[in-house]
């Protein structure tokens, strides 16, 4: 990783789902495996129900689920989709450099 | 009104944040075309509202069911389908049935009756005033709780006695007089949807042999209703991310507008050192094209609605295309990068054609060929005529298509496969607009190609001749169109507008012009600057946003029309039609869709004031419009 300060710094994480669409519950599993991978014990989620609470979708501008929205360290990064992907996910957060 | 208060650094931080934005859309169309997401969230006037989109999966069931023929029906419509369930099943197996359908929240719901005897229908219908209610402890509301067949072999005449609680419904069950019955669930990928009652009252007792047959008739009526259900919800997310498409689009073009507005004016800025000029330059490039992105979402919404509209005109077909030639491929034959070949001698010829429009498509197919031509290559661009038709056929050196793809190249958000997307970028929206460009001309537009690796060829025909029908409307185009390149007497513009950057660039450009403007925030203030100029006739021409404050653009306009005859230009962020056409008939005599350009504005302006002076002073404003 390119710095080690951003190391100690907690990620928190907030993952928009929609209920239980099959993207949704894909999307938190992947979450959890890669943020144990990657992030144990310097991670906080975040789920936001959007079918309970769909207007909550304006204040990070959601528009397709499920998204991922990393809230610190700023600047505040989005990654839309299921998270299947993890070289996407991990150059999305940050956490490997983009070529 | 200056640009002094912005920097450079605001500036780039601007179009740093318009590229966030723009990266979210791809992100967003990337991620649903490639299925990751399955929900879409539309901001309604209401509110919020989340689609799920099961389309995808939903669809293909959808027409792997239909063509296996599943069901005794080939109707999607689940009204139409279970009544012709129900009279099926009382050609022979039942004398009557009824099909109950519980909802997903609410009460269940009677949907099909059918009697053999035509006779005795409308005391069957009758049974549909009683549904089953949820609770009840027998019957079909038991069958929807456990999901378990019942047969009741011989109906007692105890049993009728009890069928319900109200001495209404006993009435008419016991005068269809059943003697024995069969209750199936209709049952679904692990739902129950409902229930099929079937009865006899010719004396026919249901053995465990018709209890088969009623359950596998159960299972098809469920498929049938699953279908048409899947189906419904399959068209509803369609609508959805058509309106999602519009709303995006407009999202990220607004913001465009006081970008470009004060990149074009710095550009013009004499004092700035000719170093930072070129870096404008870049800036306004790649925000011009970001435009361009928003602009093919837009095309693509209206022609999946079948609103593209095309303005025609005699328009020289070879023109057009070494224009493209030029716009396109200019930079890299300098380069050397690129070798062209052409003939475009069968291409000298006018055609009847939106020129905009068409040179969209080329530019969509000669930019496609750069793109895909990896290192060096040669495009080949020839013409020749056919008996109704002028063909032209751009051949490229490039990367080729593969066979399988050759045949969905075409559909919007496809490149050559997923690969291709990552390596080459781009939305994969070009080819399906250009086809659909080239379609509403009355030409076609063809791919072929002989495999990866061995280049492509693109082929456009266009009809010769056809004009005879639209030779008003041609008359008409060229009378109203060439703009005048006139700077004229200065204006005093009334410029309303309440997004308080977008007015600030704008006046700051139309001042460049020559012009005074005056800037209203809301209608009100609008029509209080208006009439403070009525006396002397001062206000000549009216800029007006289409979403003010206290209330439209339209409102607006047919005011300032209706009492000071002033000519207007609507601006808005959405280009849809209903807005294009509503504009018209506010009395606005030209319609753009930001972000809007220095030159355009210019040009607009000029007719504008043009058609002004030609217009009899008796004439009202407004139907001057088309």
């Amino acid at each position: 990783m390119e710095s080690p300060a951003e190391d100690s710094e907690l990620c928190e994480l907030r993952l928009y789902v929609a209920g239980q669409t099959p993207k949704s519950v894909t999307a938190l599993a992947n979450l959890k495996k890669l943020c144990e991978e990657h992030l144990a014990g310097k991670y906080r989620i975040e789920v936001i129900d959007l079918l309970e609470h769909p207007q909550l979708a304006r204040g990070d501008q959601i528009l397709a689920i499920p998204t991922l929205v990393r809230r610190l360290p700023s600047p505040i990064r989005k990654i839309i989709g299921d998270l299947s992907n993890t070289e996407r996910v991990l150059v999305g957060l940050d956490l490997r450099s983009r070529r | 009104m200056t640009l002094t208060g912005r920097t450079q650094e605001q500036l780039v931080a601007e179009v740093a944040e318009l590229r966030e934005r723009l990266h979210d859309a791809e992100e967003t169309l990337r991620a649903i075309r490639e299925g990751e997401a399955d929900a879409l969230v539309i901001t309604e006037q209401q509110g919020e509202k989340v689609y799920t989109l099961k389309s995808a999966r939903a669809e293909e069931n959808l027409r792997l069911l239909a063509d296996a023929g599943v069901m005794p029906t080939e109707s999607l419509d689940l009204a139409a389908t279970l009544q012709s369930a129900a009279r099926l099943a009382v050609s022979g197996f039942a004398d009557w049935c009824v099909i109950d359908l519980s909802s997903e929240e609410g009460p269940i719901e009677r949907v099909a009756t059918a009697h053999a005897d035509p006779d005795l229908q409308p005391l069957v219908e009758e049974l549909k005033r009683f549904p089953p209610r949820g609770d009840e402890p027998r019957g079909p509301a038991l069958v929807l709780r456990t999901g378990q067949a019942r047969r009741i072999p011989q109906l007692s005449p105890e049993c009728l006695q009890t069928a319900g609680e109200d001495p209404e419904h006993q009435r008419v069950f016991a005068a269809l007089a059943p003697t024995s019955a069969l209750q199936v669930p209709l049952a679904a990928r692990g739902r129950i949807l409902g229930v099929w009652s079937f009865y006899s009252s010719s004396g026919r007792l249901y053995d465990e042999g018709d209890q088969d047959l009623a359950e596998e008739l159960g299972r098809r009526a469920a498929l049938a209703i699953d279908n048409a259900r899947l189906y419904g919800a399959a068209q509803a997310a369609n609508l959805a991310k058509d309106q999602f498409l519009a709303t995006l689009s407009h999202e990220l073009r607004t913001p465009l507008t006081p970008v470009l507005a004060v990149i074009s004016s710095l550009e013009g800025d004499d004092r700035l050192e000719a170093k930072v000029r070129e870096s404008l330059a870049m800036v306004r490039r790649n925000v011009e094209l970001e435009a361009r992105l928003i602009d093919d979402l837009l095309d693509l919404t209206r022609i999946s609605r079948g609103k593209l509209e095309l303005s025609r005109r005699q328009t020289d077909l070879r023109e057009i295309v070494e224009q493209a030639i030029e716009t396109c491929c200019g930079q890299d034959v300098a380069s050397g990068r690129l070798r062209i070949v052409k003939d475009l001698v069968a291409a000298d010829q006018t055609v009847w054609a939106d020129a905009p429009r068409l040179s969209q498509v080329f530019w969509n197919l000669l930019n496609n060929a750069v793109k895909f031509i990896p290192q060096e290559g040669t495009i080949t661009i020839r013409s020749w005529r056919e008996p109704s038709e002028i063909a032209i056929q751009l051949t490229d050196t490039g990367v080729g298509i593969s066979p399988g793809a050759l045949g969905h190249i075409f559909n919007a958000f496809e490149q050559g496969d997923l690969g291709t997307t990552r390596r080459f970028g781009g939305l994969g929206l070009g080819l399906a607009i250009s086809k659909a460009i080239v379609e509403l001309h009355g030409g076609r537009l063809s791919a072929e190609s002989e495999g990866t690796g061995r280049g492509a060829t693109f082929t456009v025909r266009l009809p010769i001749g056809g004009r005879r029908r639209e030779a008003a409307e041609a008359v008409e185009t060229e009378r109203r169109g060439a703009p005048k390149a006139e700077s004229g007497r200065p204006l005093h513009i009334l410029l309303a507008e309440d997004h308080a950057d977008t007015a600030e660039a704008l006046a700051a450009l139309l001042e460049g012009l020559g012009h005074r403007i005056t800037v209203a925030g809301s209608v009100a203030e609008a029509l209080a600057a208006a009439a403070a100029s009525a006396g002397t006739a001062d206000v000549d021409l009216v800029i007006s946003d289409l979403g003010l404050p206290d209330g439209t653009g339209f409102d607006l306009m047919r005011e300032l029309a209706h009492r000071y005859r002033l000519p207007g230009i609507a601006l808005s962020g959405y280009g849809m039609e209903e807005d294009v056409e509503k504009s018209r008939q506010a009395g606005f005599a030209r319609h753009l869709t930001k972000p809007v350009t220095l030159d355009l504005l210019k040009e607009v302006i000029g007719q504008v004031r043009e058609e002004d002076l030609n217009a009899l002073p008796a004439l009202p404003r407004s139907p001057r419009i088309r």
